[in-house]
């Protein structure tokens, strides 16, 4: 009698156990489906100084290869059309964003820092509520000089503050060698 | 003295004791002492009035009763000259009782005999929360809510997620038990808070010092066990319902539970809804720090034959929306976020969460059975499932698109988790109390968006056994344990530049301990215990930038598994007048985990970022924490309790990073007051005080120095009110009475904005 008791007590007890691991295996595999996410990815930012074009790419993303950075030249007392493109370089062919950020024009900004090199950037490209937006400007170079060009792309800028390029978040900073002879 | 307390004592007493007939192996160890003096009253008569067994307290007051059932017993005490008095108290398994004679001076003959439930002690520090102290903490997250025990801090992001420190540790170094299975969630990231409805619990409880033979890996620092309140025992319905509001946030809470019992069983039903909007400093409101939660559970008791059946469910769901002055692009953005002081965003009130937000569900499904094993022990199995979703929704991505809703999280991991457990405690043989078991678990990761850490899949197997020896009332009592566990870890790592790892942890854990009664008032605990647990698949294989901390985090696939030795030693003085608890410890952890900083920083298209590799030292904390209650006069009670910290990265020589500043507070409380309508009522008012913290290391530089220490001051008034036929507790309390402007080192929004301003919160509790 007892030893029958311990059978039937056993069997419920392994039957529900049996169930809530049950349950959790097909949960388990169920969960393997889902697809991975394409990311988002931006990597490469092209300037277009008058014809010539300068990359500053990264195609591995962070981190791993160094990041390849051309040196822009320009020549002393030019004026420059410029128009700035930007890329995930880690698909073939690369995929452009560019559009998409012509398209948020409001909510972003390009900044463009000149150090040492005499170069400054004027006719800044504006958004729907004429603010500065920046993807295509005019560059001016002067003397023959030497230094760095620093180019932010800003994200819910604050564009009607001192420095604008104190707010917001931002999407890109990168920084070209930049060499005026 | 005693001669004439003689005639006013009186006994009569019921013990209760908790329904199962079926082990009846139980023994009641008491003592009966006088309540004023504290001496042990001899030749006191105990009979069992249904079993017609009994016997006589001897010259130390001390008796036992043996081979006592989980069942309603009466006790009755008897002395010469003594009028009977009913008292009842609940005891379940092996139970030391002090049982206090009370002299009434209105009633002469009277003498209330007042009992309390001991069970066997942990011979490692432990603090535990409940009943009106947990009422008072009800509303704030479980980490905030355990800030009220000595020695637990907390670890934040913000006011609304909050992750408990113990003894310095966090994370992956903490345990969560809830309702007697390990809590499977997303614990590694520092804003992974535990996905657990803090009005489920009836008591937490916080275990000091590594732990790992009772609980297995990853109690290195400690173990958190949250206990929901036991099935309801006795034949009915009945329920509470708790509502609170905040006056920060305007947050409002409601939550519910009924439960009852039949002839065939118990069951319970509770349900928690929690909305908050926008918080407020005390100079400005911080945008987008709303939160909502909606949690349920359900339990089910019953028994079959001689089983005992358990069954809990419960589903936690979360959405908390994340500071905007916080979401930052690059280090750029954190500098100017911190030299800016003054958070940009500055906004209206609104319950409104938009992004950066986090979203989480967890799911646990758990059946306990427990039966005896003939008339040897018993066994209880425990078999749980638990699934846990995290999403994370950023306010933009790099490029144009400004993503918006919540369907599409940029990260988001599933969790699901699967285990067994089983232990067996054995009836006690000789003075040897114990048992042993083993525990299997399953885990498996997936990371459908966004590639923070890579797919995994785990499994853990786990033995051990403990011994307890205690002879009462022999001061001396000890107790000793060994675990062996194993972990193996698959990782699809492919979408990290490596090939498909596998790992496998071995680690065996022991632990002794012991305990020292000095007279019946003062007791000496000693432990040493050991923990471990393996690194964590984010450690060894990190690969990009940490957005909310601005830095790029590298992993390590050869990190080994942690390991530590913790010794804790607590003295405890139980005096009429004060009460002491006091415990130091030091922890000392080998292959200690930790963020290198490297001499380069990673160059990316959003900028240069400081770079850390995880890397091992050996890690040593030591420190103690103190708590003195004194009764200052009638009713008047001032309770004290400070910390102190001392963590060292001994092969860099230098301190550990985020590690929790010193600490003291003070609580005056006037108890016990009655007025018309208003019993047992409270006032109490306390002050803490944080200093700054100054033990940080030299060579990883913070972006902004540790802030000042600070002071504040809270208040809180409660009591049960009655209203005609109307009975409900209220508590009103107010945090930050003062509107102090603050920051604290262990908050990561410190860099960005002020810790909450005041907060007035009004909480009622109606049981029916």
């Amino acid at each position: 009698m007892f030893q029958k008791f311990k059978i039937i007590q056993k069997n419920i007890f392994f039957k529900i156990t049996l169930a809530v691991l049950t349950v959790g295996f097909i949960t388990f595999s169920s969960c393997k489906k889902t697809d991975q996410e394409p990311q988002e990815n931006l990597n490469v930012l092209k300037i277009k100084i008058g014809t010539n074009t300068y990359t500053w790419s990264d195609i591995d993303g962070t981190g791993g290869v160094l990041p390849k950075i051309d040196t822009i030249k320009l020549t002393p007392n030019g004026t420059f059309a410029t128009e700035i493109t930007i890329q995930d370089g880690s698909v073939s062919p690369a995929k452009d964003y560019t559009a998409e950020i012509i398209a948020e024009k409001d909510a972003h900004l390009f900044v463009y820092r000149a150090i040492s090199a005499n170069l400054t950037f004027t006719d800044l490209a504006k958004d729907s509520k004429n603010k500065n937006f920046g993807q295509t400007a005019t560059a001016k170079t002067t003397t023959a000089s030497s230094g760095t060009l620093q180019i932010l792309l800003k994200h819910d800028a604050d564009k009607s503050a001192i420095d604008p390029s104190k707010t917001g978040e931002t999407d890109i900073e990168v920084v070209f060698p930049v060499v005026i002879k | 003295m005693s001669k004439h307390a003689m005639p006013f004592i009186c006994f009569c007493l019921s013990v209760v004791a908790a329904s199962a007939q079926s082990d009846c192996h139980y023994t009641l160890h008491g003592k009966v002492v006088e309540a004023k003096t504290n001496t042990p009253v001899p030749y006191v008569g105990v009979l069992v009035r249904d079993l017609a067994i009994g016997t006589t307290t001897d010259e130390n007051g001390n008796f036992s009763i043996k081979k006592l059932c989980r069942q309603s017993y009466i006790l009755d005490f008897s002395h010469v000259e003594c009028q009977k008095h009913t008292e009842s108290v609940i005891i379940d398994g092996n139970t030391e009782g002090v049982f206090q004679l009370q002299h009434d001076n209105k009633l002469l003959q009277n003498v209330v005999i007042k009992a309390k439930k001991v069970d066997l002690a942990s011979t490692q520090a432990q603090a535990t929360l409940a009943g009106s102290d947990l009422d008072k903490t009800k509303g704030a997250a479980l980490g905030e809510i355990l800030k009220s025990l000595s020695g637990v801090m907390s670890l934040n992001t913000g006011a609304t997620i909050s992750k408990p420190v113990i003894q310095g540790l966090h994370s992956d170094r903490v345990l969560i038990v809830n309702n007697g299975v390990r809590h499977e969630g997303q614990g590694w990231g520092l804003d992974h808070a535990p996905e657990i409805d803090p009005f489920i619990a009836h008591s937490i409880a916080v275990v000091k010092g590594a732990a790992g033979v009772k609980y297995g890996v990853g109690a290195i620092g400690g173990v958190i066990l949250v206990e929901p309140r036991p099935l309801r025992d006795t034949l009915g319905v009945g329920g509470e319902v708790n509502m609170l509001a905040n006056s920060n946030g305007r947050l409002g809470i409601l939550s519910t539970m009924i439960d009852g019992k039949n002839n065939l069983f118990s069951w319970r039903l509770q349900g928690t809804a929690k909305k908050s909007g926008t918080l407020k400093t005390p100079q400005y409101i911080l945008d987008n720090t709303g939160l909502e939660e909606f949690n349920g559970s359900t339990m089910l008791g019953f028994r079959l034959k001689k089983a005992k059946f358990d069954v809990f469910y419960s589903h936690f769901y979360s959405k908390i929306g994340i500071f905007k002055g916080s979401h930052i692009g690059n280090l750029t953005d954190l500098k100017n976020a911190i030299e800016g002081r003054q958070p940009a965003t500055d906004a209206p009130f609104t319950y409104t969460i938009n992004r950066p937000a986090q979203r989480v569900n967890h799911d646990i499904l758990k059946v306990k059975t427990t039966l005896p094993t003939g008339e040897y022990g018993e066994l209880s199995l425990n078999s749980f499932f638990q699934y846990d979703l995290r999403e994370e929704f950023d306010a933009h991505l790099p490029g144009g698109k400004i993503p918006t809703g919540f369907s599409k999280p940029e990260v988001a991991f599933q969790l699901p988790s699967a285990g067994l457990r089983a232990d067996w405690t054995h009836r006690p043989f000789k003075n040897w109390q114990g048992g042993g078991g083993f525990e299997v678990n399953f885990q498996s990761n997936n990371t459908y968006a966004g590639a923070l850490i890579p797919d995994y899949q785990q499994h853990t197997e786990g033995v051990y056994w403990t011994e307890r020896w205690r002879k009462y009332p022999k001061p001396l009592e000890f107790e000793a344990g060994i675990r062996y566990d194993e972990r193996h870890l698959s990782v699809d790592s492919t979408r990290f530049g490596e090939s498909n790892r596998r790992f496998a942890f071995k680690n065996t854990s022991a632990n002794i301990g012991a305990i020292y009664h000095i007279g019946t008032k003062g007791k000496v605990s000693f432990n040493v215990g050991t923990a471990w647990r393996n690194p964590n698949v984010n450690e060894l294989f990190s690969n990009g930038v940490h957005h909310g901390t601005a830095s790029f985090e590298r992993g390590n696939p050869d990190l080994m598994p942690e390991k530590a030795l913790s010794t804790n030693l607590s003295w405890h003085y139980d005096h009429a007048f004060f009460e002491v608890e006091a415990t130091i410890f030091q922890n000392n952890i080998s292959n200690f985990i930790f963020q290198k900083p490297d001499s380069t920083p990673v160059l990316t298209i959003r900028g240069a970022f400081p770079s850390f590799s995880y890397a091992q030292t050996d890690a040593l904390l030591r420190g103690g924490d103190v708590t003195i209650q004194a009764h200052l006069c009638k009713n008047l009670v001032l309770k004290t309790k400070g910390s102190l910290l001392f963590a060292r990265n001994k092969t860099r020589d230098e301190w550990l990073p985020l590690m929790p500043a010193d600490r003291l507070s003070a609580e005056l409380t006037i108890d016990y007051q009655s007025f018309k309508y208003l019993k047992n009522a409270y006032a109490s008012i306390g002050f803490s005080a944080v200093r700054q913290q100054t033990r940080t290391p030299l060579s990883i530089s913070d972006y902004q120095a540790p802030p000042k220490g600070y002071g504040l001051v809270g208040l809180s008034f409660g009591g049960d009110v009655l209203l005609k036929k109307h009975h409900f507790q209220a508590i009103l309390t107010v945090d930050n009475l003062l509107n102090q402007v603050y920051r604290d080192y262990l908050d990561r929004m410190r860099y960005f904005s002020d810790a909450v301003g005041r907060n007035i919160s009004l909480k009622l509790k109606s049981n029916f």
